[in-house]
This record gives C-alpha cells, structure tokens and sequence, in this order.
C-alpha cells in the first residue's frame, strides 16, 4: 500500500479516492474538485471497468467512485469484482440516467451509494465523507424500495423454507412449528409423531445446523430463511 | 400515568393541516423534551401520551393518530413487539422509533421489518425527532443513512434470482421446488439436467408432474402459479 498522504496542516490523514470514469473530462473536473480539498488526494484515475478493478484492488483507496457506463465491463461488474476481493473499498456510484433496478443492483453488488452524474461538487465531497463514515447515499425512492424489500424478507415459523437447504423436509417442518412458539408435545401432537421422534428431528437439525440448543436452532433456521447462512450451511 | 388525552380543540379536531401526533414513552423527561421540541414547530399537535404498552395500545385505538413517536424500552416489555401490537390496533398508523438503541443492532432494522416507518436513535440531536415527522409526512422512511447500509448489507445475503422460498408444506416434492427455482432463474431443460445432474427424461418427468399438481399447461403459468402457491401454505 502506498505511503498515507497527510494534509500540510494537520494529523488526520486524507481520504483515499480513486476515479473511475470513462469520460476524461469529467475525471478531470473531479479530480480538480478533490485536489482543491485538503481532505481528499486522488490516488489514481481508471477509464474503463477492468481499470477500475485493477486500481481499486491495488491502492485500496477509502472510497471509489464509478460511473456505471464504462467499457469492457460495467460499474456494477466492476463491483461485483473488486467486493469479492476486499470490502474495505468503499465504492460510490455515479450514472447519467439510473433506473431504480439498476441502483439496486449496484447496491446489492457492494456499492454503498448512488449519485446522478448532475450531482453538485459540494454535494459529491459530502457523498464520500458519509460513505467513509459507514453511510449509504440513497434517495428516499430507493431507501424505501430497501425498506419494501427488507420487510419482504422471509423468517422462520412463517410456514416458508428455502428450497436449497441442508434440512430435509420433515425437519423443516417441526423446526417451523418450533419457530412458530410450538413446544415439541405441541409439534409432536400436530405432526401426529411421537414426542422422541420430534427430539431425534431436533438434535438431527441442531447438528446439521451446528448449534447446541433449540433456541440456537430457531436462530440458525431463521438465518437461513433470511439467505444468510446459505453459503456456509451448503 | 398509564395515558393521557389531551382535550380541547388542538387535540380532538386538530386544526386543518396539522399532522396527529401520539407520544409513548416511559421516560416522563423524554416526553417533556419532545413535546417542547414540537411545540416550536407548525404542523404537529400531540393528542395523547403514554408510557406503557398497555396504555399505549389504548391510546392509538382510540385516538388514532397519523404518527406514533414510540420508545422501545417500555416498562415490563421492550422490543419491537409494541410495534406490532400498535398496527394490529390502528392499522394504517406509522410508527416512528426515537429510542435508546444502537442504530448498528439488530433491534434497529427488526424495527423497520415488523413496520416501522422510521428509526432515529435518541442520541441524536432532538430536532432530528421534527426531520423525521416532516419525512414521514411527505410519505418518505424516516432511516439515518448508517441504518439504510445496514439494510443493504441485510438485502445483499439473499439470492440473486430464482423463487429462493417455498413453503414448509407443499404438493410439491423438494426436488419439484429445485426445478422451479432452476425454471425461475431462466434456465432451459438442458440446463437443469446438468445442474441437478439428472437426464433431460427426468427433467421432464418433473415438470410434467409439476404443471399437472399445479393445474397449468405450460413453464410460463406454472412460474406465474408460484405465487398463489407460496401464499397458500
């Protein structure tokens, strides 16, 4: 990693940008932008998607800032490429005309905000303070778009299951019940099983889903439902 | 003090404009601070406070406000299982959280997925509290921008296409689901036989017995069908 920039005056070092535009003139119009800023030093510029990942994986800058229109591959690729890689890139995206899927999109791919390219200079250094700060930089449309989505989101008891998952069916049922607030008499009764069969069902599940307590079980089943443990439980 | 009405013209009428406002907190001094906060601003009048779920739950069924400004941390229950109990009786309300809470918790985003319009953290400076309220009442969530992260971070773990879900309960087999999930994400018989490494005659076979326990003639309606059938478990 290269040398940490300090601003002339004081401690604080200044936050890392990397410009990945297609277009010079409006690398250069940001750049100028950033280097009036004693916050800021533009580390390195890319002109098109596979620039962009090489850069971003090299300086691992604070916060990227990509158009999405770019050659050879697209910003939301570009994402998807460098996230697999690292998360400590903050990636910001700029796009001349966006429509909501695509700024889904390049949010679910790792980007953690989304600017029009008529964004004001003012309003692009506030973009990445609050990107290097931990924030998403979202209009209202999409965060209530995210909002819709999460409430969407599936959880345990709710009678759905994942159609992948390490649990047979069987087990997916008594695990639903228990999530449900069922004790295991009450799923025993309902399943029409005996209550030792219900506990073998438990301990199988517990174990598949490498947990000790029913308690923990319900956590994991709900976890799965939600997509969170999908890539480690299979 | 369980509730409290506020009589009088602000409160049952509420002039023309202004935006019905409930307060629930346990905290007698947070209530104070609020209510002095929305007094400085045009638009909101307050007709009622509680300061427990009980009380609560009274209040907004009778009264129904346009907004509930809600604590979490009640007395005798905490959690967002107040928020719940508050839709079930006022639906139709929003219910914005201005809690003592971390906005990086879980709590935070179970809060907006059982049907908060918003979550502000009482750490915040208290005309946050008023930004919120103007947002609600344009129709906008009211989510500090470290919590929307959050709930991309949250969106970013489930899969890309496909169905993903299916109910506990079906007249479909697992391996008629993992068909449909496979159909779902756009992929042709040639396809799925690779990746569930079966033969084509076997693919078939599925989405054979799958249009026929669905009632449908063809790919198309039998993906259209996965709707009714995963609302009805």
């Amino acid at each position: 990693v290269p040398g940490v920039l300090r601003p002339l005056n004081g401690s604080r070092p200044r936050i890392r940008v990397v410009i990945a535009d297609g277009d010079p003139l409006a690398r250069r119009v940001l750049r100028e932008a950033f280097q009036a800023d004693t916050r800021f030093a533009v580390v390195a510029e890319a002109s098109d998607g596979i620039e962009a990942v090489e850069l971003a994986l090299h300086y691992r800058p604070e916060v990227l800032l990509i158009e999405h229109a770019m050659g050879r591959i697209d910003g939301i690729e570009a994402t998807r490429r460098i996230t697999s890689r690292t998360t400590d890139v903050r990636i910001l995206f700029f796009a001349v005309r966006s429509c909501e899927p695509t700024q889904l999109s390049a949010l679910r791919a790792g980007a953690c905000g989304f600017l029009p390219k008529t964004a004001h200079i003012p309003d692009v250094i506030d973009a990445v303070r609050c990107t290097v700060r931990g924030e998403a930089v979202v209009s209202s449309r999409i965060a209530a778009c995210l909002l819709d989505r999460l409430r969407a989101l599936p959880s345990a008891g709710s009678g759905m299951r994942p159609v992948s998952s390490p649990l047979t069916p069987r087990e997916w049922e008594v695990t639903d019940l228990l999530s449900a607030g069922r004790t295991p008499e009450m799923v025993a009764d309902e399943l029409g099983l005996a209550i030792h069969t219900v506990h073998s069902h438990l301990k199988n599940v517990m174990r598949k889903l490498g947990v000790h307590t029913r308690a923990g079980a319900i956590q994991a089943a709900d976890q799965l439902c939600r997509g969170e443990l999908l890539s480690a439980a299979l | 003090m369980s509730r409290s009405q506020w009589e009088g013209p602000a409160a049952g009428g509420a002039a023309a404009g202004q935006t019905r406002i409930a307060l629930v907190d346990g905290d007698p001094l947070a209530r104070c601070v609020i209510r002095a906060e929305l007094a400085r601003h045009d638009g909101y009048t307050i007709v009622g406070e509680a300061d427990d779920v009980r009380g609560a739950v009274e209040l907004v069924g009778e009264t129904r406000p346009e907004i509930v400004i809600l604590e979490l941390q009640l007395p005798a229950q905490a959690g967002v299982r107040v928020i719940e109990q508050l839709l079930e009786a006022a639906p139709g309300i929003e219910v914005l959280v201005f809690s003592l809470l971390d906005i990086d918790s879980e709590l935070a985003l179970d809060a907006l997925r059982v049907g908060a319009c918003g979550v502000i953290p009482k750490d915040q400076r208290v005309d946050a509290i008023v930004q919120a309220l103007d947002a609600v009442r344009r129709g906008e969530p009211a989510i500090p921008r470290r919590l929307v992260l959050r709930m991309i971070e949250r969106l970013r773990g489930l899969p890309d296409a496909g169905i993903g879900m299916r109910p506990v309960r079906s007249r479909l087999t697992t391996r008629e689901w993992e068909v449909l999930d496979l159909m779902a994400r756009g992929a042709g018989t040639r396809e799925m036989a690779a990746a569930m490494f079966v033969s084509d005659v076997t693919v078939y076979s599925h989405v054979k017995n799958i249009m026929r326990k669905l009632g449908v003639h063809s790919r198309a309606e039998a993906l259209a069908a996965i709707g009714t059938e995963t609302i009805a478990p």
